[in-house]
């Protein structure tokens, strides 16, 4: 067995819709839960305003003319109550949007029910095991607090969406890849174990300013923040060569049951607001690695202000989830004309400086991996009522946990050949524990 | 500020506040319209002001009240460590969060140099426990408010809303101080406690910026410009630091350092007795601070406490599914749509295929033929998707929509657009929104991107 992570070796191909791995044969279809609002490119922030929900009805748009739908079940989301939406935030702070209601906000605010209704939504179709992976491009708004509007969001489904995975699932990974910092969700998850929070973003005279490298958690939740500070011009090789082997480690250190991966798609090159060169297909990597662990995976939207290259992202990352290469050339559509002057799938990367050494990369690597080293092994949550044949004896438990992973997969509530998903884990555990040693 | 721009002093509303019970009593009688008429709003504005006030001053509130409660706790356990090690550390987390709001408050959240004045300033204040040096403390921060415009002007001539801010701060300083000085004994002591945390917090940004350099600088003039020992003492220890990495020992040095000092102002005011039991207290507490910042020295930036963070249950096993909350979050299913299943499992040779590379038209790539394949295109899709067509709104996308308009909004259109050039689309958008209010953007993306070519371009800026 080699004593890499699992996801490290035979994945040389960056066009494959799988990660070739003789434990988890990825190329396994996934069953795709979608979730879309018809109305929500109807809202509008105003002239000039940078968030254009447009783009997620033009996302849809191209998912359709691809004819991805008919390997996914798209549902439209049940819009959230202020109740739902007290789960995370405070009364005072949901009392005041409802009161404060000018037409921008008033747009907003029902934008952000439908938002939060795809992700509490997705949520649950992960618990009840209807899913592999739930989308919701119109969720993903991570700037959110408790008790505070920030960046264009005024209600954090994320947070609302976890707090929903949390109901079934002991322990959630939260990762995203938005040129933004993840602030609102590592915020509110910051003093706990139960959810990690992980954020790939621009630091440094930045939005919304967070996002330090020793930023890393709080009391309980000490270490189970992980920022990944960058500069501007990333490029997707160097976003690969962080990426993929800290949220390897942290996939075999903290061993989620689901994970939640915001795709902020203003991390593309060419962005309005953003200041990262990613192609599509660098962006889509990220998703992809995630996929090929095979455990419950909710995917959601965020930023991006150059729309028509968040069209292309999201449905290019839809395709993705189905397993699905589509063609570069886009088939023709409502919004063929956005999408000029080459009308293809796939955008080039920039002509700029990538001002991130591959020294200072190293560096970013080599503290964070040093950080995740010091994560108690798949934290301890109390539970009482495990079955027996999971309990591993005492000293096998300090080596390493070898707690089946995923409860409810395993469980109940999934009734279709829950066999395919355990090959992947016991390579995971098979390959760690060696690796733990060194 | 409020919403509409209107201020809102800070200091008047923390009175009321305080003089109505505090955060707590004033929810609970729901008294927030009352406060708000009490300081000059309407009373319509009690809930943004409740906001306002939990997101600047409850912190302050707590780190005021804490103190009765702690002591008494800490006069029946005196020399239990335990004890005491919690109170510094949860003294931390408030004056971390209180701080931090501070700054939030005044936007300065880019800089790093702006906090380090005003710890500099929370600093200052330290030193002036009794009520002489509280005076004196004042022409101080006037100094330093100098200073910090002198060396700002010097090295960011830029910033000057910065400056602002920092007198401002100041000044709210200033007005915080006023109101412990009309308040007793008692609390001046519970504020020094608060204050001293602060101290700690300042030596911890000097700390950091060690590690930034440049920042550092500054703080060396702060030396040169003040003449107070616990400065020189904890930047040569915190100096000592970054050559050697022998913490502990600086931290023990530093303590007894602060240690004496705090022997020499609680004399001047307080009986032996008392002081004696303050600075047990106060040693215990710096010895259970110091290692904490020094060691570890980990940015508390992240607000913590139940209103920052989510409640996130802890894990009692599975629990059974309930269903009947759950299910509606399942929302409608739109597709698979059930009379499409059979006719969709036939065709997945179409699943991810883009266009056609050659087509039949005469001029291929031509207007007219992009035309007649979009509108090739969304016939099939009509025909495939059947109702889910329309529940997903595809009726309401695209060249369509020019389908609904009336003829003379057509006219008034094609006008509008004659008369402005791709040059000043700007001015195009608002002269379109003036004449046409209901229609929304989508409209005129859908009708400009498939009536005139000349415009996308100017739509894809904007």
């Amino acid at each position: 067995m080699p004593a890499s992570p699992p996801a490290l070796h035979g994945d040389s191909s960056l066009g494959g819709s799988s990660l070739p791995s003789p434990a988890a044969p990825d190329a396994r279809k996934r069953r795709v839960s979608y979730f879309y609002e018809p109305s929500i490119g109807d809202y509008y922030y105003g002239q000039g305003h940078p968030m254009k929900p447009h783009r997620i009805r033009m996302a849809h748009n191209l998912v359709v003319h691809y004819s991805l739908h008919r390997l996914m079940e798209v549902s439209r989301p049940f819009p959230a109550s202020a109740a739902d939406i007290r789960r995370f935030h405070s009364d005072d702070y949901v009392d005041f949007l409802a009161s404060v209601t000018p037409q921008v906000l008033a747009a907003s605010a029902s934008a952000a029910n439908a938002s939060a209704g795809g992700s509490i939504g997705a949520a649950v179709k992960l618990n009840r095991g209807d899913a592999d992976i739930a989308i919701n491009w119109a969720g993903g708004l991570h700037h959110a607090k408790k008790c505070e509007a920030s960046g264009f969001c005024y209600v954090n489904d994320i947070v609302l969406g976890i707090l929903e995975l949390l109901k079934f699932h002991r322990r959630v990974l939260y990762v995203d890849i938005d040129v933004h910092h993840g602030d609102g969700v590592e915020e509110a998850f910051y003093t706990t174990d139960r959810v990690m929070t992980v954020s790939f973003h621009k630091y440094g005279d930045f939005f919304p300013g967070t996002g330090h490298i020793k930023d890393v958690g709080f009391g309980a939740g000490k270490y189970y923040a992980l920022n990944v500070p960058l500069n501007d011009g990333m490029d997707d090789e160097s976003f690969r060569g962080l990426f993929r082997p800290l949220i390897s480690k942290v996939m075999e250190v903290y061993q989620p049951d689901a994970v939640v991966l915001q795709c902020g798609a203003d991390s593309l090159a060419g962005d309005r607001l953003g200041c990262f060169n990613l192609s599509v297909r660098g962006h889509a990597d990220c998703l992809r690695f995630l996929r090929s662990f095979n455990v419950p995976l909710m995917v959601l939207g965020g930023g991006g202000y150059t729309i028509r290259n968040v069209a292309r992202c999201w449905c290019y990352e839809t395709a993705v989830a189905v397993g699905v290469e589509p063609d570069n050339k886009l088939p023709y559509s409502e919004y063929y004309e956005y999408f000029g002057p080459d009308y293809v799938l796939h955008i080039e990367p920039k002509n700029i400086e990538n001002k991130n050494s591959p020294s200072d990369l190293e560096k970013i690597r080599n503290v964070l991996l040093e950080h995740i080293s010091r994560l108690q092994h798949a934290p301890s949550v109390p539970f009482q009522e495990r079955p027996p044949k999971t309990e591993s004896p005492e000293e096998e438990d300090e080596e390493m946990d070898q707690r089946p992973p995923c409860q409810l997969w395993n469980g109940e509530g999934y009734d279709s050949d829950p066999e395919v998903l355990t090959p992947h884990y016991d390579a995971v555990e098979n390959h760690s524990a060696p690796n733990h040693e060194n | 500020m409020l919403g509409d721009g209107r201020p809102v002093d800070l200091h008047k509303l923390y009175c009321v506040v305080s003089e109505k019970g505090g955060y707590d009593s004033v929810t609970v009688i729901k008294a927030w319209p009352m406060v708000a008429e009490a300081i000059g709003l309407g009373s319509s504005l009690g809930c943004p002001l409740k906001l306002i006030y939990a997101k600047y001053l409850d912190a302050l509130e707590h780190c005021l009240q804490r103190f009765p409660a702690k002591k008494v706790v800490e006069d029946a356990h005196q020399g239990s460590v335990e004890n005491l090690g919690l109170s510094p550390n949860d003294l931390e987390m408030d004056a971390g969060g209180f701080l931090k709001k501070i700054l939030k408050m005044k936007k300065e959240s880019v800089a790093d140099t702006m906090p380090l004045c005003s710890k500099r300033d929370h600093f200052l204040t330290a030193a002036s426990e009794n009520e002489q040096m509280l005076l004196s403390s004042n022409v101080e921060c006037d100094k330093l408010a100098d200073f910090g415009k002198n060396s700002e002007t010097r090295v960011f001539s830029s910033l000057k809303r910065k400056r602002d801010a920092l007198v401002g701060m100041l000044s709210w300083e200033r007005l915080i101080q006023e109101v412990l000085k009309g308040a007793d004994n008692l609390i001046n002591e519970q504020y020094s406690h608060a204050l001293q945390a602060r101290k700690a917090l300042f030596l911890k940004k000097i700390r950091r910026a060690d590690i930034d350099r440049s920042p550092f600088q500054k703080a060396e003039k702060m030396n040169s410009s003040i003449n107070g020992d616990v400065v020189c003492s904890s930047l040569q220890s915190s100096r000592c630091n970054q050559h050697s990495h022998s913490l502990e020992k600086t931290c023990n040095s530093c303590c007894s350092k602060m240690f004496i000092d705090g022997v020499q102002e609680k004399d001047e005011n307080h009986t032996a007795v008392r002081s004696e039991a303050l600075h047990e207290k106060r040693k215990l507490r710096i010895f259970v601070l110091f290692p904490d910042y020094l060691t570890d020295c980990i940015p508390n930036r992240i607000p913590l406490g139940p209103s920052f963070q989510a409640k996130v249950p802890t894990w009692l096993g599975e629990q059974p599914v309930d269903d009947s909350d759950d299910l509606k979050w399942l929302g409608s299913c739109i597709w698979p749509y059930q009379d499409h299943e059979k006719s969709s499992s036939t065709k997945h040779d179409a699943i991810g295929k883009g266009r056609e590379e050659h087509c039949g038209c005469r001029n291929p790539g031509s207007l007219k033929c992009v035309r007649f394949h979009v509108a090739e295109k969304r016939l099939q899709l009509k025909r495939e998707l059947g109702p889910v067509f329309y529940a997903w709104r595809f009726q309401c996308m695209g060249e369509e929509v020019a389908l609904s308009w009336k003829e003379e909004e057509e006219r008034k259109f094609e006008e509008t657009v004659r008369l402005n050039t791709p040059s000043n689309s700007r001015n195009l958008w608002k002269q379109l929104h003036l004449l046409f209010p209901s229609k929304e953007t989508e409209v005129w993306l859908a009708i400009i991107s498939t009536s005139s070519s000349l415009h996308v371009e100017a739509i894809k800026t904007e």
